[in-house]
Parts: C-alpha cells; structure tokens; sequence
C-alpha cells in the first residue's frame, strides 16, 4: 500500500495551483498511489475552520482514499485550536494534524505544545513544516507525540539542511522525516536509513506543487531493499494509523 | 529510449556521503539507469580547483569511450582566457560551465570574454543558475545574463537548474525569445513542468537533465517518462537534441 502524506488541496494563488479532491485522485491513480493524506491550503493560510470543513465533507466523500490532516495555523495555537482538533476528530474521523507557520514566523512557541499533546492523546502523527532544530524541541519537548518534519530539512526556511534533520531524529525516536521536496540528493535515502533505519522515513510528494513521479522515483530508484521501500511506501504509515490494507 | 543526461559531474564531493567519485563510478550508476551519455562538470571546479578539475574531467572523459562528454570550467579573472579555451577544445572540451552565483561572476560583463573566446571556439556555453536542486546552495537569477544571450546569438547557450514557478516561465520566455538558447530539466521539479515547456516553447532545445549523481538520476528521467507529452517529444528531450547541440560544438 503507497500512502502519500503531503498532500493539498485547493487554491493557492500564492503558490500557483488550483487541485481539487478528484484532481488529487487522478494523480494518486496515474501514479498507483492508495491513499492521500491531505491537508486543506484554505485551512493552512485563510480560514482554519471553513478550509477543515471542506477537507471533512471529501473524506466522507471518499473515505478508503481520503485521510484528512487537522490544518492549525501558528496563530491559531491559542485561539481554538484543541477544540478545533477535538471537532474534525469527531465529525470528520481526521488522522492527523498539520502545523504550518505563514508568514514564516516560528512554529515553537508555549501554545505549540498542548497541541502536540492533544494530538498524542489521539494518536495523530503531526506534519510540521518547519526545521530540525524546532522539531528537536517539539520532539524532546512532547516525545509521546508523532512528530513528522515535512520535507526533512530540504526547504529554504529549513536551509536545505537534511543532514542537520537526519541527526535531530537521531537524538529523538519519535521524530519522523518526511520526504516530499525538490531537492533529489542522491544517497541521502541510503544516508537517512544508515543512521535511523527505514521505520521513521514516511513518504510524501507534496503535491500538487512538485512533480510526483520525481517523488516516486527518489524512494523506487534509491539504492535500498524493496523491504525498506515498502516501509517508506506507507508500511510505517499504516503502522502508525493501524491502518490494514 | 535512448538517455543522453546533460547535467552530469565527476569528481569528490564535500557535502554529502556519496560513493560515486570516479568517471567510472558515474559510467556504473549511468549504466544502472539506462544513460548512454553524459555531459560532465567537475565538482572539483565548482568550488575548488578549476585548473585540476578541468584536467580530471578530460581525463575521465578519455577513460569513458565517448560517454562522459567534458565540460570545462573557468576562472575568467586570469588573462588567457581564448588561449585556455583553444587547449582545452583541443584536447575534447566540448563546452563551458559558467556557475555565476559560486563564482562571484553575478555581472554579464565579467562573462563577456569568456563568451567571446567559445563563439571564436565553438563552444557550447552552460550558464548555470544553480548546479543541483538543493535549497542550501547558492543561485543565480538568470534575468541579469540576457544581454549576453543577445550579444552572441552564435554562442549556443544553455540554462542550466531552473526550477518552479516564475524561473520556470521565464525560461520558456527565453526559449521563445533566442535561438541560441536551450533548457536543460535537471533542478524543474514542479508538478507538469517538462509538459509546460514543451507546450509553450520549442521542445527542439529542451535538454533531459538528471544531475547524476548528485541527484537520483532515477528521478529526472521518470519526470520525461511521465511527462504528458508525445512519444516524439520525449525522444527529442531524452537524447535527440542534446545530439543535435553535441554536433554544433567541434
């Protein structure tokens, strides 16, 4: 089972795209992928609760293909957001959680982590766009909590520093790395599994901003076991929701 | 398809562990992923040694049976430059590698006599806007270098690592703009992007690009595979043209 967790949905001027839940579907399907995480960009950077509410009403749409991130804006931390969690939770069956800072302010703050702690109680992973050093913290911080930097460190906030966020998880067992990015370094998978081993390296293509078959291709083309892809593919993932196939 | 990859290097690399270092390292991966050629840089010029660099790559390149075409790198500062350029065409240079924004060489004026010395040599001449996808390296803004696109229309330009967004639009405004021009797919990481090119610019000076081995080389080639462009058009950017551009240069 392939299960992509970066996903958005949505229009983004700011970005340049526009995917709707049935575009994202026909992207999953070309590229054999099962089932999408996805987080709602309107949620992650306009209006938290009507961009949840549209995520929510696609899960019920497409419950064996959908799972839904919580999206929680930085500002949002201490202005409902456990409640927020609590509700899409209830209503929606949401998984997960996305944590996400614009303008590019820091994710770390005190009210990050009752977050993190609400999302431990309800055994969500959190996707974190953010760098090794504040995921460290985060991690260190709430270690009970599933903590997946997005992007491993390859973004210009988290200055491309994928080394730096391989040696964070290393210091901190519930910190996961996430693989969606543009930057394609050949041997930083081999690198990633020879320090912290294939069960926390979770794969997402960020769609659709980035290209999914070059997402694709960085785990099936890397120099690993087909074990190790298939842990990466979604085999942790589903480990992690106690997802079956 | 025949994969003919025009963002290749040879050489150490200082960044991360990598365990392809030699020409025949790269021929083995190149072989791994069905890449019959390769244009190739030195890694060892993009920050270092130019001089040295230049010399491992000529070297390797005459080890690999015409599959690692060189590159040469050079520090345009020194006098000599058309000189430096005759030895190395002579000895199978088949082009340059400008890195701009690496080596200081962020005004167009500081590459004027490099440009005059491959248009006197007939040198393909690669501007490279960023040398991999990879957000802790530096990057050049290409807008800066147009003029010299302008003022040598018989140089064979090729941009090298654009990526998404406003450097990928603007790429396809200088495709359709110069005919000198040519893009190449290494660092185009966004969602259609090679689709995009090909439908809004001439698909007959788009070159595959795979960065092998800094980057998987796995990954540019299943974006052309992917691409939602004709069989013909794949052809063209997989090897095709970059055959076409080879041939220009003596």
């Amino acid at each position: 089972m392939i299960i992509d967790a970066h996903v958005h949905v949505g229009v983004s001027t700011a970005y340049n795209f526009s995917a709707s839940i049935d575009d994202l579907l026909r992207l999953a399907d070309d590229n054999g992928i099962d089932k999408l995480f996805v987080t709602d960009f309107t949620a992650l950077i306009h209006d938290m609760r009507e961009g949840n509410d549209t995520l929510g009403r696609s899960i019920r749409q497409h419950p064996d293909r959908i799972l839904g991130y919580v999206s929680i804006p930085t500002m949002n931390f201490d202005n409902g957001a456990l409640e927020e969690i609590d509700r899409c939770v209830h209503e929606y069956g949401m998984r997960g959680i996305k944590i996400y800072s614009y303008p590019k302010i820091p994710l770390v703050r005190p009210s990050v982590f009752p977050v993190l702690e609400r999302a431990a109680s309800h055994r969500m992973p959190i996707l974190a766009h953010s760098t090794a050093e504040e995921c460290e913290e985060m991690a260190s911080r709430v270690p009970e909590a599933f903590l997946m930097m997005a992007h491993s460190g390859n973004t210009a906030l988290a200055r491309g520093d994928w080394m730096r966020a391989v040696q964070a998880a290393e210091r901190n067992p519930s910190l996961l790395l996430e693989t969606a990015s543009s930057a394609v370094n050949n041997g930083s998978l081999e690198y990633t599994i020879s320090r912290i081993g294939p069960e926390r390296i979770i794969f997402g293509t960020d769609m659709p901003l980035l290209e999914v078959s070059v997402q694709m291709a960085r785990v099936s083309g890397a120099a690993i076991s087909q074990a190790d892809k298939d842990l990466i593919f979604g085999g942790n993932m589903a480990r992690m929701l106690a997802l079956s196939d | 398809m025949t994969v003919w990859d025009f963002s290749g290097f040879v050489g150490a690399w200082g960044y991360w562990p990598l365990k392809e270092r030699t020409g025949a390292d790269v021929l083995a991966l190149m072989d791994a992923h069905g890449i019959a050629r390769a244009v190739v840089g030195s890694t060892r010029a993009l920050e270092s040694d130019w001089r040295q660099g230049n010399a491992d790559i000529l070297a390797a390149a005459a080890e690999s049976g015409g599959r690692l075409v060189p590159f040469v790198t050079i520090d345009n500062t020194q006098s000599g430059t058309s000189e430096l350029l005759a030895e190395y065409a002579a000895a199978g240079a088949k082009g340059i590698r400008c890195y701009p924004s690496h080596h200081h060489n962020t005004l167009p004026s500081q590459l004027e006599p490099l440009c005059a010395a491959a248009q006197d040599h007939e040198l393909i001449v690669t501007l490279v806007m960023r040398a991999i996808m990879d957000w802790s390296f530096p990057v050049a803004a290409v807008e800066p270098f147009e003029g010299l696109l302008a003022q040598f229309p018989d140089v064979q330009f090729v941009i090298h690592g654009l990526n998404y967004g406003q450097e990928a639009w603007h790429g396809i405004r200088l495709l359709n703009t110069y005919p000198n021009v040519w893009l190449e797919t290494s660092c185009l990481q966004g969602l259609g992007g090679i689709a995009r090119w090909v439908a809004h610019a001439d698909v007959g000076r788009i070159l595959l690009g795979t960065g092998v081995p800094l980057q998987y080389p796995a990954c540019g080639i299943a974006k052309l595979e992917k691409a939602e462009i004709s069989a013909a058009d794949k052809e063209a950017i997989a090897h095709r043209n970059a055959q076409r551009l080879l041939a220009y240069s003596t």
